[in-house]
C-alpha cells in the first residue's frame, strides 16, 4: 500500500515543477509581441488548455468506442475521467479567451464561430455529466454515455474547421505552413502544451484510481451487508 | 420478412400509436402556439419584425415544441412487452430508429404546418418571397430536427431526468442545424443577393449524419 | 501597459487557481474514499476474523 501511495506525490511534484518552468518561459524567456505587447503571453495559457481539452475529449471518444467494442468498465472509467478534465480545460480556455478578448477585441464575448462552437462543446459535455448522473446501473450508464460521447465528439473537428468554413476573427496560431510566430514563442507554446499535458496525465491517473476505488467501495459495501445478513441469520 | 416490410410495419405502428394518443401532435402544437403567443407579447405585440428576428422566433418555437413532444415518447413501448417484440424483430435494430424517425417526421411536419400558419397570423408577417424555398427549408429542417431529437430521446430514455435532458442535450447538438435553418428561412423571407449554400450544406450534413450515426450506434442503445 | 499586465495576471490566476481547485477537490474526494474504504475493511474484518 505504501508504494502505491507514493506515485501521486512524485507525479504531482514533477507536474508542479514543469508548470513553474512554463511560468518562467511564458513570463520571462519569451519576447513580447510587436502589436499586443505582453498580452501575447496569454496565448501560452489559452492555446495549450484548448489543445488539451480537445485531446481529453479525444481520449473520451476513443475509450467510448473501446468500451462499446470490448465492454470492459475500465474504458468507461477512463472515458468519464477524461471528459471531466476536458470540461475543466474547456472552462479555462473560455475564461482565459474572454480575458484576452477584452483588451484585444474590446469585448468579453463575440459570436465568432470558433468561440461559439467551443461554448457548445462545453454544454455538450456538461450534458454528458447530467446524463451520467441520472442513469442507474453501471453497464447501462457506460453504454449510453459512450454513445453520447461519440456523437458529442463531432463538435471538436467542427471547432477546428470553423475558422475555415465561416469567416472568423479568431487568429490561427498554427496552419499548414507551420507556426506563424518566431521560434522562441513557438517553443514556449509547445512547452506549455507539454506542461498542461503532464497535468492532464496526473489528473487522469488520479481520477481513474478514484473511480476504481469507488467501485471497490461499492463491492465492499455489498460484502459488509451480506456478512451482516449472514450473522443475523445465525443469531 | 424483408427489411422494407418490417420498416413499413414499424412506421404504421408508430403512426397508429400516435393517432390514438395524439401526444406529440397536441402537446407539440399547443405548446408551440402558446410559445408563439408569449413571444409576441414579449416582443410587444410585434408586427413587422425584421426577417432575422421572426425566423429565429419561429424556429425557436418549433425546436421547443418538438423537444417537448419528444420527451417520454417511447414510454408506450415499455407496456405489454412491446419493447421485447421490437427487440425480437429479425432485422437490423437501427431500422427501428429509422421507422420511428419517419413516423415522427410526419407528425412534426403536420404540427409545424399549423405552427407556421399561426406564426404568419400572430406576427402579421408578409408572405415569404420564395415560397418554394420556404416550404423546402421547413420540411428539411423538420426532418433533420426530428432525427436529432428522436436520437436524443432514445439516448435519455434510461435517464431519470429524461424530460429535462431531451432539450438540454438536443440544443447543443442541434445548434448548427438551428443556425442553418434560420439563415435559410431568412433567405426565403426577404430579398437577398445569393443563395447561402454553406447553410444548405450544413443542413445536408445533418441529415446525412443522422442517417449514418444510428446505423452505427443504435444497437448498443437498444440493449436492456 | 499596466492594464494589459492586469489581464495577464488574471489569466495566470485563473489557470493556476483552476488547476489547484481541481487538485484540492480530487484530494478531498480521495481522503473521503480512503476513510470509507478503511472503515468498511475494518467492519468486514469484524465479521470475518483473520483466522480464515
Amino acid at each position: 500500500m505504501q508504494s502505491r501511495a507514493g506515485w501521486p506525490v512524485w507525479l504531482s511534484i514533477a507536474a508542479g515543477a514543469v508548470m513553474f518552468v512554463h511560468l518562467y518561459l511564458a513570463f520571462v524567456w519569451s519576447p513580447p509581441e510587436q502589436h499586443m505587447g505582453n498580452l501575447v503571453r496569454i496565448m501560452y495559457f489559452h492555446v495549450p488548455s484548448a489543445w488539451n481539452a480537445f485531446f481529453a475529449f479525444f481520449v473520451t471518444f476513443v475509450c467510448a468506442i473501446l468500451y462499446l467494442r470490448r465492454r470492459r468498465l475500465v474504458y468507461d472509467l477512463v472515458s468519464a475521467a477524461s471528459a471531466e478534465i476536458g470540461v475543466l480545460f474547456t472552462s479555462i480556455t473560455l475564461v482565459t479567451g474572454s480575458l484576452w478578448a477584452r483588451p484585444i477585441w474590446n469585448t468579453w464575448w463575440t459570436w465568432d464561430p470558433r468561440l461559439t462552437t467551443t461554448l457548445i462543446l462545453w454544454f455538450l459535455y456538461a450534458g454528458y455529466f447530467l446524463l451520467r448522473a441520472s442513469i442507474d446501473g453501471r453497464e447501462r450508464r457506460a453504454r449510453v454515455s459512450a454513445v453520447f460521447a461519440i456523437v458529442a465528439f463531432a463538435d471538436v473537428p467542427v471547432i477546428h474547421m470553423s475558422v475555415e468554413w465561416w469567416r472568423s476573427i479568431h487568429p490561427l496560431a498554427v496552419d499548414e505552413t507551420g507556426f506563424n510566430m518566431p521560434g522562441s514563442m513557438a517553443a514556449t507554446l509547445m512547452f506549455g502544451f507539454v506542461a498542461f499535458m503532464c497535468l492532464y496525465g496526473l489528473f487522469l491517473a488520479l481520477r481513474v484510481r478514484q473511480q476504481r476505488q469507488a467501485m471497490e467501495l461499492h463491492e465492499l459495501r455489498e460484502a459488509v451487508r451480506a456478512a451482516r445478513v449472514r450473522q443475523e441469520g445465525q443469531v | 420478412m424483408s427489411g422494407l416490410r418490417v420498416f413499413f410495419r414499424l412506421v404504421r405502428k408508430d403512426l397508429v400509436v400516435e393517432f390514438r394518443g395524439k401526444r406529440l401532435w397536441t402537446s407539440g402544437l399547443a405548446f408551440g402556439v402558446l410559445l408563439l403567443v408569449v413571444m409576441g407579447i414579449a416582443l410587444n405585440g410585434a408586427s413587422g419584425l425584421p426577417a432575422d428576428w421572426s425566423a429565429g422566433v419561429l424556429w425557436l418555437c418549433v425546436f421547443f415544441a418538438t423537444a417537448q413532444g419528444m420527451s417520454g415518447r417511447d414510454r408506450h413501448d415499455g407496456e405489454m412487452g412491446a419493447w421485447d417484440g421490437l427487440m425480437l424483430a429479425p432485422v437490423d435494430r437501427s431500422l427501428v430508429f429509422y421507422a420511428r424517425w419517419a413516423a415522427l417526421s410526419a407528425f412534426v411536419l403536420a404540427a409545424e404546418a399549423a405552427l407556421v400558419v399561426a406564426f404568419f397570423v400572430i406576427f402579421n408577417q408578409p408572405p415569404p418571397l420564395r415560397p418554394g424555398w420556404f416550404a423546402g427549408v421547413m420540411a428539411a429542417g423538420a426532418v433533420a430536427l426530428t432525427g436529432v431529437s428522436s436520437f436524443v430521446a432514445t439516448l435519455s430514455a434510461a435517464s431519470a431526468m429524461r424530460d429535462i435532458l431531451v432539450p438540454v442535450l438536443l440544443f447543443p447538438l442541434a445548434i448548427p442545424l438551428f443556425l442553418a435553418v434560420i439563415r435559410l428561412t431568412v433567405f426565403s423571407l426577404q430579398p437577398a443577393w445569393s443563395v447561402p449554400w454553406v447553410w444548405v450544406e450544413v443542413l445536408a450534413a445533418y441529415a446525412a449524419a443522422f442517417l449514418l450515426v444510428p446505423w452505427l450506434l443504435f444497437e448498443p442503445l437498444m440493449e436492456v | 501597459m499596466l492594464n494589459d499586465m492586469g489581464f495577464l495576471w488574471a489569466v495566470t490566476a485563473v489557470v493556476w487557481l483552476g488547476m489547484l481547485a481541481y487538485a484540492v477537490v480530487l484530494m478531498r474526494r480521495q481522503r473521503r474514499l480512503q476513510q470509507e474504504l478503511e472503515s468498511l475493511r475494518r467492519a468486514l474484518d469484524q465479521f470475518n476474523p483473520p483466522s480464515r
